[in-house]
């Protein structure tokens, strides 16, 4: 049974979105290497010339970097997207608070009907306010789970990227055993692979 | 008054013409219903005809002179040749003139004769060699070249599908091979790898696996009408590992059916749920199996072999879009390593082809060329012939058209046409099986009648017949009582 080759389609593909020239500068350092580092997955066992542990380390550390950058301006967009989430909800709520209350008043007092029907378009408003904010708190482009949990993702992201990130540098000064190198670039590609499900997600990017 | 009559003169007419569209109709499709019971039998009995004919092969041209005098026949295959006892020179001389410009190389025909292995040198070789006593084996026929001081280490040999494993050892590193092509081009002929398989270079995108009788096979598979519906794309990767793969061959796919499989059983209900389609696979390929791996290991993984099997048990033709798939016998494939998000581009470009050629060459490049297999040219033919007859049924359940009533004079099927295109679908519909019943019916009826021995049976359905069709006429003649 062949080993599959280690995965740096997340990684390349982060890159590719977000640093081409970062991408282009590592494809003219390692022109024999290029399969790797092209966007999607090469169909097949190992290439010819198997690339050396550096190319792995290069990827990976650019690619960490590149989605260290990329959590903030992420986190940035889902801050101001809660915020006016939350804000929309509280107005909705007080406006059906003080409605309802209306609308009870005014078809049990018998008010005059264009009130008692404005009464009852602005409770309705109100409701729409809260449809609104709980449609601003889900993800856009489908997936589970809340916005909550998406900021908490990419949060945690960016802790994880940067424990991997001192690893590796570690690994360029004193490289260790091939299997502990392989363990960590995968790590990273799986970091970038939930960056990206991320953003592909919130924002369909 | 005068309105009233006005209006019952109107529909008068309308009824008129309503029994005369209905009787055309009948007629119409009595003469389809004729047509296909004799389809039915003639096909019957010309399919061992055709048959013979195809297994013999075919004459590819005749050359003849300006006074229209045959000076050769020109096979289309090598059974053909030798079906018809032609000379292994004709073939050869027709090589030689398709072949293209050679800069001074000498060239070779290799081909199979009853008494083995024969050679047709080119005859601009010739001054070189005594013709007084020719050489009779070929390598005395180098070894005179030799010695006449003209160089043999490159040679062009263009060789018949069958002798080709034979004479490919023989060439050597600086050699050409080139398939014979019957009237045309010859094509260059590649090899495969290790296993001693060899294709020819059909296109520079299209390679065709060499065995016997595929050539008038992939020439006929090229001309082809495409449609994307004839094809299936299923995707074998990670939906969160390579997500930039399955987005890119879902786009790519456009209408064409798509799913991106999760597991070795899904991928043989893939193959197999649709009989008479093409299957485009496309995944991670080691070892003769598809790798699907996750983002922390491998997933699943599927045999090809398996693949195969479910595919020859539905009729289905399989395209394996992994690296080195042309290694793979049973099934075409692609050649060399290629990259998910490119072949998901040559699909996008492949699936809005007209024709199966360039459906095929778009799906390959120079680099990673489709390597045709038997597999796949065997199921086409059959694939294009069940669509085809679902487009005709589709045309005959909407529309009067030409290919419905086969056995109309073309004039009297062109002017149904003309009347009757706009014919609203659901009174087609009512009509044709009100008219299909009518005439099975009838049918029945005279089998009945033959084994009563009386017409009787005829008698009742002619009434019940004559019933149904003059009901318009019954039904105005009652209206205009009625007033």
């Amino acid at each position: 049974m062949g080993q599959t080759q280690i995965k740096l389609n997340a990684l390349i593909e982060l890159l590719s979105r977000h640093e081409s020239h970062t991408l282009d500068t590592l494809r003219r350092k390692y022109p024999d290497h290029r399969e790797i580092l092209t966007v999607g997955t090469m169909m097949g066992g190992g290439s010819e010339s198997a690339p050396p542990h550096q190319v792995y380390l290069d990827v990976a550390l650019e690619g960490l970097r590149t989605a260290k950058t990329r959590v903030e301006p992420n986190l940035q967009r889902l801050r101001e997207r809660l915020h006016t989430a939350k804000r929309i909800r509280l107005i909705g709520q007080i406006i059906g608070a003080v409605t309802s209350a209306g609308l009870i008043a005014a078809i049990l007092g018998n008010w005059q009907t264009p009130i008692t029907i404005t009464t009852a378009l602005i409770n309705f408003a109100a409701v729409l306010c809260t449809l609104i904010a709980s449609h601003l708190e889900t993800p856009l482009y489908g997936g589970q789970g809340s916005l909550i949990d998406s900021f908490e993702t990419l949060a945690g992201t960016s802790v994880e990227a940067e424990e991997v990130i001192q690893t590796l540098q570690l690994f360029v000064r004193t490289p260790p055993e091939e299997s502990r190198i392989l363990e960590q670039v995968s790590r990273a590609n799986a970091i970038a692979n939930k960056l990206r499900l991320a953003e592909r997600m919130l924002w369909g990017t | 008054m005068t309105s009233v009559s006005s209006w019952v003169r109107t529909v008068r007419l309308v009824t008129l013409i309503l029994s005369v569209a209905i009787t055309v109709l009948f007629t119409a499709e009595l003469s389809a219903q004729v047509g296909v019971v004799g389809d039915v039998i003639r096909g019957a009995a010309k399919a061992s005809k055709a048959n013979k004919i195809a297994r013999a092969g075919r004459i590819a041209a005749d050359v003849t002179d300006s006074g229209g005098r045959l000076l050769r026949r020109l096979p289309a295959s090598a059974a053909t040749r030798r079906a018809f006892g032609l000379d292994l020179t004709v073939a050869a001389t027709d090589a030689f003139e398709a072949v293209p410009s050679t800069a001074g190389r000498i060239r070779i025909y290799l081909g199979d004769a009853d008494d083995g292995l024969k050679f047709v040198p080119d005859s601009s070789n010739s001054p070189h060699v005594s013709t007084t006593s020719p050489p009779t084996t070929l390598n005395s026929y180098l070894d005179a070249m030799r010695s006449s001081g003209q160089n043999v280490e490159g040679v062009d040999y263009i060789v018949e599908t069958d002798v080709l494993p034979g004479a490919a050892p023989r060439a050597g590193a600086a050699d050409r091979l080139f398939l014979a092509n019957y009237g045309a081009r010859p094509w260059p002929v590649r090899s495969l790898g290790d296993g001693g398989a060899f294709a020819a270079e059909v296109t520079p995108t299209v390679w065709l696996r060499i065995s016997e009788e595929t050539i008038e096979d992939v020439k006929h598979l090229f001309d082809l009408s495409f449609n994307a519906e004839d094809v299936r794309v299923g995707s074998l990767f990670d939906e969160t590992a390579d997500v930039e793969s399955v987005e890119a061959l879902r786009a790519a796919s456009g209408k064409t059916a798509y799913r991106n499989i999760a597991s070795a059983e899904e991928a043989l209900d893939f193959v197999g749920e649709r009989r008479g389609k093409v299957v485009a696979l496309v995944g991670h390929v080691e070892e003769q199996q598809f790798v699907v791996a996750g983002v922390t290991g491998e997933k699943f993984r599927v045999a090809i072999a398996s693949l195969v099997e479910a595919a020859e048990r539905r009729g289905v033709s399989l395209l394996l879009l992994g690296c080195d798939t042309s290694a793979i016998d049973a099934a075409s494939g692609v050649a060399g390593r290629i990259n998910s998000i490119a072949v998901a581009s040559q699909l996008h470009k492949a699936l809005t082809a007209t024709t199966y050629g360039d459906f095929l060459s778009a799906l390959g490049t120079p680099v990673n060329p489709v390597v045709l297999s038997r597999q796949l040219l065997g199921h086409a033919q059959m694939i294009v012939g069940t669509r085809l007859r679902r487009e005709v049924r589709a045309q005959r359940a909407g529309v009067v058209s030409v290919q419905a009533f086969p056995k109309l004079a073309r004039l009297q099927t062109e002017n149904s046409q003309q009347i009757f295109r706009s014919l609203p679908y659901w009174l087609d519909s009512i009509v044709r099986v009100a008219l299909g019943l009518t005439f099975w019916a009838f049918l029945i009826a005279l089998v009945a009648a033959a084994f009563k021995r009386s017409w009787s049976p005829v008698r009742t359905t002619a009434v019940v017949a004559k019933g149904i069709l003059l009901t318009p006429f019954y039904a105005a003649r009652w209206i205009f009582a009625s007033r």
